[in-house]
């Protein structure tokens, strides 16, 4: 079980403001996830969740604490270093998508391989699309995709690398319930198909029921860490 | 690597708009620098050619030199650093008679290889001598020649030879006599050496052997020509008779004291220099704007994993494929715009038998290539690293925290500011006012840019105004040629001069003429001529005797109430003079009356002439012949006696010692001085008359300043189109940026129409301001240029109404149509 852990966070801190303008973001949280897991971070809004998964990301430090993912503290890698630590590890799922508007749905899809100066293979990333559902959208641009659709995208282009972890910051909050429901369908296959980490923020208690394991957060401490056990996987 | 160059086209192609602007930009400074680069070269090759095919090719010239300094001179060779030596030596003299008086024969002079070389000879005919029996004439003495001169004629003269006297080496002495026959194989320009000569043609033969005893003339050309002064001085010091041609060596880039050349380099440069600086601004601002609207891409790219150095090198990738395209477009539309000016020029042709030739000059071409790629460097460097430090989680958070940012510093506040205060301002006006006031530093270099245009349109239409003023009073506008004999015509007798002017007189296209020749005199000191006061200065009196013919002279008997035939044979005494300029009180001269005779001395001889009239009226129009306006006040400090010309002609001068040439002239107010000059030089055929053509300098000028002003009003042109393709771009960003903004407004009940006027409203805002600014600045730089032109020139200040009309309504109408919103 030990050797199975891909992410272990401990005692994080993220503290914005000084003096009376203070705000705790994350207070001494600790927690790790395994291999393979799909977990569910939910709260209230204001309570820390997009604090936690930005700086599990990489893209914000926190005041304290150490992440390690993979064997890695991410808190001591530079930004150069971060960010290629990131393309080959985490994918970063948005609420607002966040495409190239320049480059077509491959193109946005293979975009992390490329950085890496990897050449993708064919194969994976056809089958990829396929699974997401956009094989006749693929050289379209993101302006001529639905929300779903580039939120599918942006699933992708999470997954392209095979990283070890997938981070989720609310990937339903801008769309339809139908569309959510696609979307975190795809979280899932993939969570069993490709046996992806995924870390997920929600508010919706209905999508966390989708999880096997939800992490509730309040006021930046975590409330609440539990097993799931209805959920189809184990 | 693959992926960020895709990114970085498909980034150029995706903004055009923006794209194409920033080409041209980038295009127009690469032309430009170019250009200017290109004529540069092209204008100081030229010069090279000129001088050497005018003066010659040669840094150090000995005359009248001889063997034995020769030789010292080339043992100096080494030491020195002189490349080479070209000799030519004096044969001897023939007597040869031609139509020319003052040239009693031709001088043979011999020159070897290199001497035929450099020496400017310039041939119109034929080539150069091959033995020394072969000579190059020129085509003065072929036109002043009894008989008919070709190539091929043999002429068969018989030469004095000359050697250098053994006491002196300045002295020539006879050498024996030769009688040798020459082939004539070519016809040149007339040399330098022959117009200097004052009693010889000059022959050009090949130097085959050198004999020892003859004079040399040798020129040198040295390996460094920076040390060319200094040799010359060594040598003028030892040998003497040393000449340094200085304009060949500043054109070939010495340091020397003439200026000419640093000038224009300098006025190049200081062009390129405001070029390449515009042209940064610009393309700078095209970078930031489109980095700006990708803010959130570049955010993106880090949070998937983008290094930093990924995201700037994909900026400057793009910068790089602008260079690419830009600047060999560039390059070659500014050869093309030399050759273009200078075919221009050419047909202006400034000065005679000067063409500027074009030079293609890989090394200009190469430091243009550098200039535009630092340009472009420099222009994309600062905001390729602001993309790059772009963080992932500014993205992150923009995306979720721009409306609540929007409404907390947006406009609902305004909005009810502007009810209680039940303002006159509509909304949009008060919002289009505040959004200026916070987008400042966006809109700055917009406004640079278009302040700069204006400035430039204002300077240069001034200046093109002020050129055109100055080149009205430069040229008399009462006549427009003027003819005289240059100052070595001393062979073309007097008469024969003012008979030259009279057949002109008799040309057609002539409207108003006037001839005037002047010479002093003395009039004796007698108690039974002078006045008491006259004869109480105790010396002989000075007296100018001025001749004239023509209309003015016409003008002033009208005014005296004479005609011609009163004066026939008879004279005109302005019977008043002071004694020296600054004296008030006039003398009277005479107390001689109509119909006595004066005694006049000009040159040692006693002349005398019968008075016609005797009057105080000075001549003043006549000695300004046909220009009345002009600024010259003749001050009468003598007294003056006019004669008619036929009386003039009389006055023997011919011997005299005194050269008066060039006091004699005529001017003429042509209809159609063109053709005029023209039928002087076809019918009156005098190679030694000066045709100053003033109306065709004019025209010269004035369409050099065309020229000029064409090529100025150009580059304002671009450079203010891509300001306003620059205003575009940051009106379109700012829109695109502000988006969620407007997204606000509409939710709180502003309708697209209100929208759109206050996008208005900001954009006339702020390009007025611009436009203001611009104008106040152009407006205070033209008025500083005219004080200091005035201090020179008269002029009147000059304030281009049309032109800032144009350019005021060109600025906001196109900020008008480029502030437009599509939802
Ligand atoms: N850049 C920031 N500066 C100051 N406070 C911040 C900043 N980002 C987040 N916070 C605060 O941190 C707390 C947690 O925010 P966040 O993680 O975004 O909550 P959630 O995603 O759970 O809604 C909130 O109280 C928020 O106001
Ligand atoms: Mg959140």
């Amino acid at each position: 079980m030990e050797n199975n852990v891909i992410l272990k966070c401990e005692n994080l801190v993220k503290k914005y403001g000084e003096k009376e303008a203070e705000v705790y973001a994350l207070d001494n949280v600790s927690f790790s996830v395994s291999k393979g897991e799909f977990v569910a971070i939910i709260g209230a809004s204001g309570s820390g969740k997009s604090t936690l998964l930005h700086i599990i990301g990489g893209v914000d430090k926190p005041t304290s604490g150490s992440i390690i993912i993979n064997g890695t503290d991410i808190t001591k890698l530079d930004n150069d270093k971060m960010a290629i630590f990131r393309r080959k590890n985490i994918g970063i799922i948005y609420q607002f998508y966040n495409l190239l508007p320049i480059l077509n749905v491959k193109e946005n899809i293979t975009l992390p391989c490329e950085l890496d100066g990897i050449k993708p293979n064919n194969e994976e990333v056809k089958e990829l699309i396929k699974t997401l559902g956009l094989e006749e959208r693929k050289t379209h641009l993101p302006n001529q995709l639905s929300g779903g659709q580039q939120q599918r995208v942006a699933i992708g282009r999470a997954l392209v690398n095979n990283p070890a972890i997938i981070l989720a910051d609310e990937p339903t909050g801008n769309l339809d319930s139908k569309s959510s429901e696609e979307i975190i369908k795809l979280l899932k296959l993939s969570n069993e198909k490709y046996k992806q980490t995924i870390l997920l923020v929600t508010h919706d208690e209905k999508i966390a029921n989708e999880a096997e394991r939800v992490i509730e957060i309040k006021d930046g401490k975590i409330v609440k860490d539990e097993k799931i056990s209805n959920s189809k996987g184990k | 690597m693959k992926v960020i160059y895709s990114l970085a086209k498909k980034n150029l192609k995706q903004n055009k708009k923006r794209t194409i602007a920033t080409s041209i930009g980038i295009i127009f400074s690469v032309m430009l620098i170019c250009f200017i680069s290109t004529l540069l070269v092209s204008f100081q090759s030229s010069m090279l050619t000129y001088i050497k095919e005018t003066i010659g090719n040669y840094h150090i010239m000995v005359v009248n030199t001889n063997a034995e300094e020769v030789e010292l001179i080339k043992n100096k060779k080494e030491q020195a650093g002189i490349q080479s030596i070209a000799i030519s030596q004096t044969i001897g003299a023939a007597d040869y008679e031609t139509k020319r008086d003052s040239k009693l024969g031709i001088q043979v002079e011999a020159y070897d290889d290199l001497a035929l070389q450099n020496r400017a000879i310039k041939l119109l005919e034929g080539r150069l001598p091959e033995n020394k029996n072969e000579i190059v004439i020129s085509d003065f003495l072929v036109s002043n020649a009894n008989e008919n001169l070709t190539v091929g004629t043999k002429i068969t003269l018989n030469v004095e030879k000359v050697k250098v006297s053994d006491k002196y080496k300045d002295l020539l002495e006879p050498d024996g006599e030769e009688k040798a026959t020459y082939t004539i194989v070519g016809i040149s320009k007339q040399t330098n050496e022959e117009a200097e000569n004052q009693r010889a043609y000059i022959a050009i033969t090949k130097l085959e052997k050198i004999e020892e005893q003859r004079p040399y003339i040798i020129t040198i050309l040295m390996n460094n020509i920076n040390n060319a002064d200094a040799f010359g001085n060594v040598l003028q010091e030892t040998i003497g008779n040393v000449s340094v041609n200085d304009s060949l060596l500043m054109w070939q880039g010495a340091q020397t004291e003439l200026m000419d050349k640093k000038q224009i380099e300098l006025l190049g440069l200081a062009i390129i220099i405001v070029v390449t600086c515009i042209s940064i601004l610009l393309i700078r601002n095209s970078f930031r704007m489109s980095i700006l609207e990708r803010k959130k891409d570049f955010g993106t790219l880090a949070s998937i994993g983008a290094t930093s150095k990924q995201i700037k090198k994909s900026v400057i990738l793009e910068g790089i494929i602008y260079a690419c395209i830009s600047i060999p477009i560039g390059i070659i539309l500014g050869i093309g715009i030399v050759l273009i000016g200078i075919s221009g020029i050419n047909a202006i042709s400034v000065e005679k038998g000067f063409t500027l030739q074009f030079v293609f000059s890989p090394i200009t071409i190469l430091v243009s290539v550098i200039i535009s790629i630092i340009t472009i460097y420099i222009s994309c460097i600062k905001p390729a690293k602001d993309a790059s430090k772009v963080a992932p989680m500014e993205v992150i958070r923009q995306n979720q925290e721009i409306y609540i940012k929007q409404l907390k510093h947006g406009k609902i506040k305004d909005n009810k500011k502007y009810k209680e205060k039940n303002d006159k301002r509509k909304i949009e006006e008060s919002l289009a006012v505040k959004n200026l006031k916070r987008n400042r530093k966006k809109y700055l270099s917009a406004t640079i840019s278009i302040v700069i245009s204006i400035v430039l349109l204002i300077i240069t239409t001034s200046t093109v105004n002020y050129i055109f003023q100055i080149t009205d009073e430069m040229y008399p506008n009462k006549y427009n040629i003027d003819t005289s004999f240059y100052s070595d015509a001393f062979d073309i007798p007097y008469k024969e001069k003012i008979e030259t002017f009279e057949q002109i007189s008799q040309l057609d296209n002539i409207e108003k003429y006037s001839i005037y020749t002047f010479f002093t005199g003395k009039i004796k000191r007698d108690r039974n001529v002078l006045t008491n006061e006259a004869y109480n200065l105790n010396c002989d009196i000075n007296i100018s005797i001025y001749s004239a013919e023509g209309t003015a002279f016409n003008k002033y008997l009208e005014e005296l109430g004479l005609n011609y035939f009163d004066v026939l044979n008879k004279a005109i005494l302005v019977n008043n003079f002071k004694t020296s300029y600054t004296s008030v009180e006039e003398i009277q001269l005479t107390n001689l009356k109509e119909g006595e005779k004066i005694q006049v001395n000009i040159r040692d001889k006693d002349y005398t002439f019968e008075i016609a009239k005797v009057t105080d009226k000075y001549p003043e129009k006549l000695l300004q012949t046909l220009d009345e306006n002009s600024s010259m006040k003749m001050t009468g400090i003598n007294a003056v006696l006019i004669i008619p010309m036929e009386v003039a002609k009389t006055i023997d001068v011919e011997n005299s010692k005194i050269v008066i040439d060039g006091m004699t002239n005529m001017r003429i107010n042509s209809s159609n001085p063109n053709k005029l000059e023209e039928d002087i030089e076809k019918y009156i055929n005098e190679p030694k008359l000066n045709i100053i053509n003033y109306s065709k300098m004019k025209e010269d000028r004035e369409n050099m300043t065309n020229l000029i002003s064409i090529f100025a009003y150009g580059l304002i042109i671009i450079i203010g189109v891509i300001g306003l393709t620059n205003i575009i771009n940051t009106i379109t960003t700012n829109i695109n940026e502000r988006k969620g903004e407007f997204k606000i407004l509409s939710s709180i009940g502003m309708t697209s129409k209100q929208l759109k006027k206050m996008l208005r409203y900001e954009s006339i805002l702020y390009s007025i301001k611009a436009v203001l600014i611009g104008v106040i600045i152009g407006l205070l730089i033209a008025f500083i240029m005219y004080l200091i032109f005035s201090n020179s020139y008269e002029l009147t200040f000059y304030i281009p109404i049309i032109q800032i009309i144009i350019a005021c309504i060109s600025v906001i109408s196109v900020t008008y149509m480029g502030a437009r919103v599509k939802k």
